[in-house]
């Protein structure tokens, strides 16, 4: 029986060229302008004209992404749905051809849409949140910046593409945290999260490398045809001219062979992956070696004893787990609060910290061959949403209260993307636009405090930091700021997870794939558990921080200064979005028996992650069960989110007398459950120490030693140079003298007189006379 | 004593000897001391004429033949000819430097 090509559904489409380059070219304009010309601009213009040269490049963005994903991808038949474009080759090594190509599929899509639509807004409030600042050319310049190396990020083709992002974006952040760089909070929480990034980013690159070490082989396999399988070569292949020693390999038929090659390409990669012969079966390597064959290579073999499948994707999530702030490296998150708030929604809440999450999605088809490297990921969200919960909860800063619920929801984000299906991108959608409307709102909140604060601190009240809730209360800011108010009251009801906002959906995609998932190696009830706390906290600490800003107080004399109409209608559009966009994209299928419109549009790319088409032995799970489940999920996160009002409502709506001494526990959340303690000890203190012990090192060896030589070698030069007087020189001298001398005296002959010289003659010839006549005669 | 060198008064080669060398030095003198190219070549006519003395003389007392006198008229031939060409020079060198004076005609000489 000849073998048969299955899976070839999930092989990644050829696709249409089109000029993707278009997406990023907006932003990168912007930034040169702003960048290059901003200063004039800004003298002439104002700020603001700053600002919005910066958002019409962001709008020109966002009408390049309708067209395209709207018009061009859109229009392709389901399954077939990609664009592509090579903008130019970087390199070719050996068999390795290294393009920096973009490519728009569904997942790229889904980004570009969030990133345009999300960016637009957010650099509609910056222009006239960042108008009055000096500083408005950098910012705006590195905000456009940011965008295109993310538009880059997600569009990218290949790990190189991909890597350009990366690092663009980082670079940005960095940037963009330490923009007000004469505070040194700011310049160190840039710096902070620059190096834990680079950590990060160290191991994304030995990740790659290592892969790349470990791709690469060719399996014969009788009976397919020669020729493309999606982009993978199938070619009839010469037999081996030095191994035909076993007659038995012999056959008649030349055989063809499936050419597996290292490659750089998430397409090439993919479909090496993906593509399975014979019928379907356990992948298991023991049992059905020849079903994957490119998985078989792979599979055989391990670095350092572990598997190196499980290496890669450990390497890789790590890479994503600094960029998104998942536990070990999640610490400069709430520190990048430094930067301007505009900042902290787009970068810090909305789209780079996603990232992380993008590459896990994209990489699905890796990760979902290494269960480990997935439970290892499932873990590690897990304990992130949780340790980022119970921060948010201790928090009296607004950003950092803020910046810990994104690494509490980053940590969701990442148990979704860890069973290999669509909800940890679902929840990127949704959180990126409640928590885009959370931080801009509170962008306004802090500047309405800052406003209002000199009158109350004039009672010699303790309070001074803007951004501390605490004092909110006393402000009357929910009177003051009432669109405000009812727009971060939506986004907490999103983010906490009540039905019908965004939130709910996503966040149950996530407990429903996690409780039907068979990828992990343990059993997720306690990951279960560990969620539904988390979401009970999340639940918890958004309608804390609601309370004790809009919270009912005493009230102020002086209503707060309200933000202009383009920043109350961004936060208000984001909080429509944080309502919207959950029931639009993922109507959940046990409401109105069809599969969501993101599932359904993504489902290309993660179809072939699908247990029917990976899992050893498929668990069945009957579709009345599974309704059954999700059902159960829904009322539950319903309940939690409840809960976590309740109890808010509870504890913080009345004014409450603040505790004499802050609880142990409390101070151990609120310092993100001292990390940074554990890095100062590790990493910080280490660091510091060796960097001394090389001062010390250059100091007292180092630099001795050399200035030693210099002394010496003064020394030495003095020798030298007496002897080159007194010796050299002397001897030089008196020859030249010498010399000298002897001229001198010859010279008294040559007088000129002619007289003399007649009588030197005549002496002469006397003398020759004499000679000749008396001497040699 | 020769018979084709008739002696008048006792006088002999020797005292032509001496005449001519006391001419040749009086020239030598005059060459060494004087300062007026003009009065060197005075000098150098003396030197040469010294010279021809002593061609007639040595003639006169060796053999009887006129080798001697026909050589003392080359000297006064080569003599003209070397005023001609001196006095030219002379002549060129007043003109170029404005003196005949030999120690003002340095040119060579710082």
């Amino acid at each position: 029986m000849h073998p048969t090509l299955y899976n070839s559904a999930w092989l990644t489409p050829i696709g249409t060229t089109a000029a993707l380059w278009l997406l990023p070219a907006f932003p990168v304009a912007g930034a040169a302008i702003t960048g290059f010309l901003g200063r004039p601009l800004m003298r002439r213009f104002g700020g603001r004209a700053v600002g919005a040269v910066a958002a019409a490049a962001m709008v020109g963005t966002t009408i390049a992404a309708a067209l395209l994903v709207g018009g061009s991808l859109l229009a392709l038949p389901e399954g077939g749905r990609l664009l592509h474009q090579t903008v130019w080759s970087l390199f070719s090594v050996g068999d390795i051809k290294v393009d920096l190509g973009l490519v728009l599929d569904p997942l790229s899509a889904v980004m570009v849409a969030l990133i345009a639509f999300l960016g637009t807004l957010i650099h509609l409030y910056a222009a006239v949140y960042m108008k009055d600042d000096p500083g408005a050319p950098r910012f705006f310049a590195f905000l456009n910046l940011f965008v295109a190396s993310m538009l880059v990020l997600v569009l990218g083709d290949g790990f190189v593409s991909l890597f350009f992002g990366w690092e663009g974006v980082g670079a940005c952040s960095y940037v963009l945290i330490g923009f007000w760089y004469r505070r040194p909070a700011a310049a160190d929480a840039a710096t902070k999260a620059f190096i834990v990034n680079r950590v990060g980013d160290a191991a994304f690159i030995v990740g790659i490398a290592v892969l790349l070490w470990g791709l690469g082989g060719v399996t014969p396999m009788t009976g397919v045809a020669p020729g493309n399988l999606g982009h993978v070569q199938v070619v009839r292949s010469s037999p081996p001219a030095g191994e035909g020693a076993e007659p038995s390999v012999q056959v008649r038929e030349k055989p063809t062979s499936l050419f597996v090659g290292p490659t750089l390409n998430f397409g090439e990669l993919h479909d090496q992956l993906i593509v399975q012969i014979s019928r379907p079966g356990p992948i298991d390597p023991m049992r059905n070696p020849a079903v994957r064959p490119a998985v078989w290579l792979l599979s055989q073999k391990k670095l350092g004893g572990m598997p190196l499948l499980f290496v890669v994707c450990v390497l890789l999530f790590l890479g994503a787990a600094g960029k998104s702030a998942q536990v070990p490296l999640f610490a400069w998150l709430p520190d990048a609060m430094a930067g301007p708030t505009p900042v902290s929604a787009l970068i810090h809440a909305a789209t780079m910290v996603t990232a992380g999450v993008y590459l896990l999605a994209r990489l699905s088809f890796l990760f979902v061959l290494s269960p480990g490297a997935l439970t290892v990921i499932a873990v590690v969200g897990t304990l992130t949403a949780v340790v980022g919960a119970t921060a948010a909860v201790a928090q009296n800063d607004l950003k950092r209260a803020l910046a810990y619920s994104t690494v509490s929801q980053l940590g969701f984000m990442f148990v979704g993307a860890a069973m290999g299906g669509g909800a940890g991108i679902f929840h990127v959608i949704t959180h990126g636009f409640f928590k885009a409307c959370l931080f801009l709102a509170a962008g306004v909140i802090i500047h309405a405090a800052e406003q209002a604060l000199p009158a109350t601190s004039a009672d010699g009240g303790p309070v001074s930091d803007p951004q501390d809730m605490r004092g909110m209360r006393a402000l009357g800011l929910g009177a003051s700021l009432p669109w405000i108010r009812r727009a971060y009251l939506v986004a907490c009801l999103a983010l906490a997870g009540f039905p019908v906002a965004s939130g709910f959906f996503s966040k149950d995609r996530i407990f429903t794939e996690l409780a039907l998932g068979q990828g992990l190696l343990i059993s997720p009830a306690l990951l279960l558990a560990m969620l539904a706390l988390a979401a009970f906290l999340t639940s918890l600490y958004a309608f804390r921080t609601y309370f004790l800003v809009f919270g009912t107080g005493p009230g102020n004399a002086h209503p707060a200064h309200g933000p202009g109409s383009v920043m109350t209608g961004v936060v208000v559009t984001l909080a429509l979005g944080a309502i919207a966009v959950g029931p639009w994209l993922g109507w959940p299928s046990n409401w109105g028996n069809a599969q969501p419109i993101l599932e359904r549009f993504l489902g290309p790319i993660f179809g072939g992650n699908a247990p029917s088409a990976v899992a050893a032995v498929p668990v069945v799970v009957s579709a009345r069960a599974a309704t059954t489940i999700e059902w159960g999920f829904q009322a539950g996160g319903l309940l939690l989110a409840a809960l976590g009002f309740g109890v808010a409502r509870v504890l913080y709506r009345i004014p409450a007398a603040a505790p004499a001494r802050v609880s142990r526990l409390t101070s151990f959340f609120a310092s993100g459950w001292r990390f940074d303690q554990v890095y100062r000890v590790l990493a910080v203190r280490p660091a510091w120490q060796v960097a001394r012990l090389a001062a010390w090192l250059d100091r007292g060896v180092f630099d001795r030693v050399v200035d030693g030589v210099a002394t010496h070698g003064v020394q030495l030069a003095r020798w030298t140079g007496a002897f080159d007087r007194r010796v050299i020189d002397a001897g030089v001298n008196s020859a030249s003298d010498a010399v000298l001398a002897a001229g001198r005296g010859a010279s008294r002959f040559q007088n000129g007189r002619i007289n003399s010289y007649m009588v030197v003659i005549a002496a002469g010839v006397a003398v020759l006379i004499v000679l000749v006549c008396f001497l040699f005669a | 004593m020769n018979a084709v060198a008739p002696t008048v008064a006792g006088i002999g080669l020797s005292h032509f000897l001496v005449l001519a060398a006391a001419l040749f030095t009086l020239g030598l003198i005059t060459v060494a001391t004087r300062r007026s190219a003009v009065a060197i070549l005075m000098g150098i006519e003396l030197i040469l004429n010294a010279a021809a003395i002593n061609f007639v003389a040595f003639a006169h007392f060796s053999h009887g033949a006129i080798t001697g006198q026909v050589f003392a008229v080359f000297v006064v031939v080569l003599a003209a000819a070397e005023a001609t060409v001196a006095l030219a020079i002379v002549l060129a060198v007043y003109r170029g430097f404005g003196t005949i004076d030999v120690t003002g005609v340095q040119s060579l000489k710082d």
